[in-house]
């Protein structure tokens, strides 16, 4: 984030697909009607720094950047104590919080008196990013991949490509279908991870998934280890850290070196740029959501 | 880009007298206008001076309490202190002030008892082992991988912005598994203490061996119903690992243990008060929707 661009909250509605062909408008500070997901941040206060956005893994690494513009606010008119606590992005920039029921009051037909209410803020605006390393890189050609190099974990929305070669937007054992098809967006996955499994779509509109080094297709491996010099030759200290925590974290008895983020592409590039977007078909998902404080 | 200085970084920036920006806490000396500086168990007349004199570090002490007075040393060396302010009325206010840095070396002297001197940084100790100085320094607090600074005077827990290093977090959990306080000296010892019933056989061996007049002094506790706690060593902190930043607190929203299960059916069923229209793809193009 350079110091003369800025991100800020805009309070605009937004449209919300959900079950039987429909969307819905939600307002700014209206409950959210679909699945709590993408990219995880939090407000804190910090002694040296002040009040700024934190993107923190297992409490040993993290990452701070300026507050979006009136985003503290909002979250403290919405009941979150002062304006701290978690939100996340969505792959439209969408930001979502959750609000303690007991102190969110916003009026609505039947008010809900427990739990932690997912709640629609509004949308961000701007760039929002982190000096040491970008989850928004220059977008490559239609079908270069490259390593990413930015947030590697409770970053994006989590979506599966399946066996069936559907995208499903996963949360603990829920599995929700996009209300779209996203055939070229599964299909760019696949050709570097014929299994399928979890990919990441972030606020910018990134796709980025895991790559098992023993497991790409021969077509792919010249592709893959390319990126990889490049990123190498390239990457700040920062950078590497991420990776490399990423690789440390991913490695298994079944995937000895780790899996590599790679960046896929962009949203715009595939399937009309089409945002893929869950249907939550299965209600009991919102009372489980509201179990969870901040996932 | 956004370039945050370092805690170390903005204490260089301050001058004697500037106000301490950050959490108060320390190793506890005092200090008087003749010249020496000593360290007192609370509400104890014992004294056990700092030798060598630190003679620098004196003029700045003067400089913000003239008659010398209470200072503390933070776990990065760093003397800090509490002068009242000049409100000029009934009212006393206090607030601490940067006094200057101390290298923390040498011993500590009981007054004309000068072969009992103890070392305010005692070398060869393992992890575990009977801390034989006296007990004190910047005090935290831990408990499982939660670790903080607790404020005295508004009970808040300040929690740590960067972890302590690996083998010091596993042996305080070794050594105080339900965790507890511990302290961290301006020479970057970390202590914790033990309950004299609990502790290894080897650390109260390591006791009874101590000569009286050491054993007697390191009963001398700084803080009142701590008498049956013995103050062991748990590791060194290097000096890139010192000072300790801490968070404003963290203010969690409440935990759901208490309550009932969530029933957010009324929520759901509440979704027919949203605008409802026919799903649109031109509203979930990237980029469009914003």
């Amino acid at each position: 984030m350079t110091t003369d661009t800025h991100a800020s909250l805009q309070r605009t509605s937004t449209q919300v697909p959900v079950s039987g062909g429909k969307q819905l408008t939600v307002e700014p500070g209206s409950p959210w009607p679909s699945a709590y997901r993408g990219s995880k941040y939090s407000i804190i206060s910090t002694q040296n720094h002040g009040d700024v956005v934190q993107w923190s893994h297992m409490g040993d690494i993290r990452a701070v950047t300026h507050m979006p513009d009136g985003l503290q606010k909002a979250l403290r008119d919405l009941g979150k104590r002062d304006g701290h606590g978690s939100f996340k992005v969505t792959a439209s920039s969408e930001i979502l919080t959750k609000v303690p029921a007991e102190s969110y009051d916003q009026t609505m037909e039947s008010p809900v008196n427990r739990g932690h209410v997912p709640v629609y803020v509004g949308t961000l605006d701007g760039d929002f990013d982190f000096s040491e390393f970008t989850n928004n890189p220059v977008k490559a050609s239609n079908g270069e991949i490259s390593v990413w190099a930015g947030l590697p974990f409770d970053h994006g929305e989590t979506w599966i490509a399946c066996n069936d070669d559907v995208l499903r937007w996963n949360w603990q054992d829920y599995y929700f279908e996009s209300a779209f098809d996203h055939p070229e967006i599964v299909a760019a996955y696949k050709d570097l991870r014929p299994v399928g499994g979890r990919l990441y779509i972030n606020e910018h509109g990134h796709i980025w998934g895991n790559v098992d080094r023993d497991e790409v297709p021969t077509h792919r491996q010249d592709d893959i280890a390319q990126a990889f010099n490049d990123w190498q030759r390239s990457a700040s200290p920062a950078e590497q850290r991420l990776v490399n925590r990423r690789l440390q974290r991913t490695e298994s008895k079944s995937v000895e070196n780790g899996l590599l983020p790679v960046n896929i592409g962009h949203l715009s590039q595939f399937d009309d740029g089409l945002v893929p977007k869950p249907i939550v078909e299965d209600k009991t998902y919102f009372n489980d959501t509201s179990m969870e404080p901040n996932d | 880009m956004t370039d945050f200085d370092s805690t170390a970084d903005r204490i260089a920036t301050l001058s004697t007298g500037d106000q301490w920006p950050f959490h108060y806490r320390g190793y506890g000396l005092s200090a008087n206008a003749t010249g020496e500086v000593w360290w007192q168990a609370y509400n104890g007349t014992d004294r056990l001076f700092l030798e060598p004199t630190p003679d620098d570090l004196l003029e700045d002490i003067w400089s913000v309490k003239r008659n010398g007075g209470a200072i503390r040393v933070t776990e990065a060396g760093t003397v800090i202190a509490r002068v009242e302010t000049d409100t000029g009325g009934s009212n006393t206010t206090y607030e601490t002030v940067y006094v200057g840095e101390l290298d923390f070396s040498g011993e500590l002297l009981p007054d004309g008892e000068p072969g009992r001197a103890l070392p305010v940084s005692p070398d060869g100790l393992s992890a575990g082992d009977l801390w034989p100085s006296v007990y004190d320094g910047a005090e935290y607090s831990f408990n499982g991988e939660r670790f903080w600074w607790a404020n005295s005077n508004t009970k808040l827990r300040h929690d740590f912005e960067v972890p302590l290093p690996h083998d010091i977090v596993d042996e305080l959990k070794r050594l105080r598994p339900r965790g507890g306080s511990f302290r961290i000296t301006p020479a970057g010892d970390v202590l914790t203490q033990l309950p004299t019933a609990e502790s290894p056989a080897d650390v109260r061996a390591q006791f009874r061996d101590l000569p009286r007049e050491v054993k007697r002094i390191l009963q001398l506790r700084r803080d009142r119903g701590d008498v049956d706690m013995l103050p062991v060593y748990v590791g060194q902190l290097d000096a890139d690992e010192r000072p300790i930043d801490v968070e404003e607190p963290t203010r969690l929203t409440d935990p759901l243990s208490e309550q009932e299960a969530a029933s957010l059916e009324a929520w759901a069923a509440s979704m027919g008060s949203y605008d409802e229209q026919d799903l649109d793809e031109d509203d979930h193009k990237f980029g469009d929707e914003r």
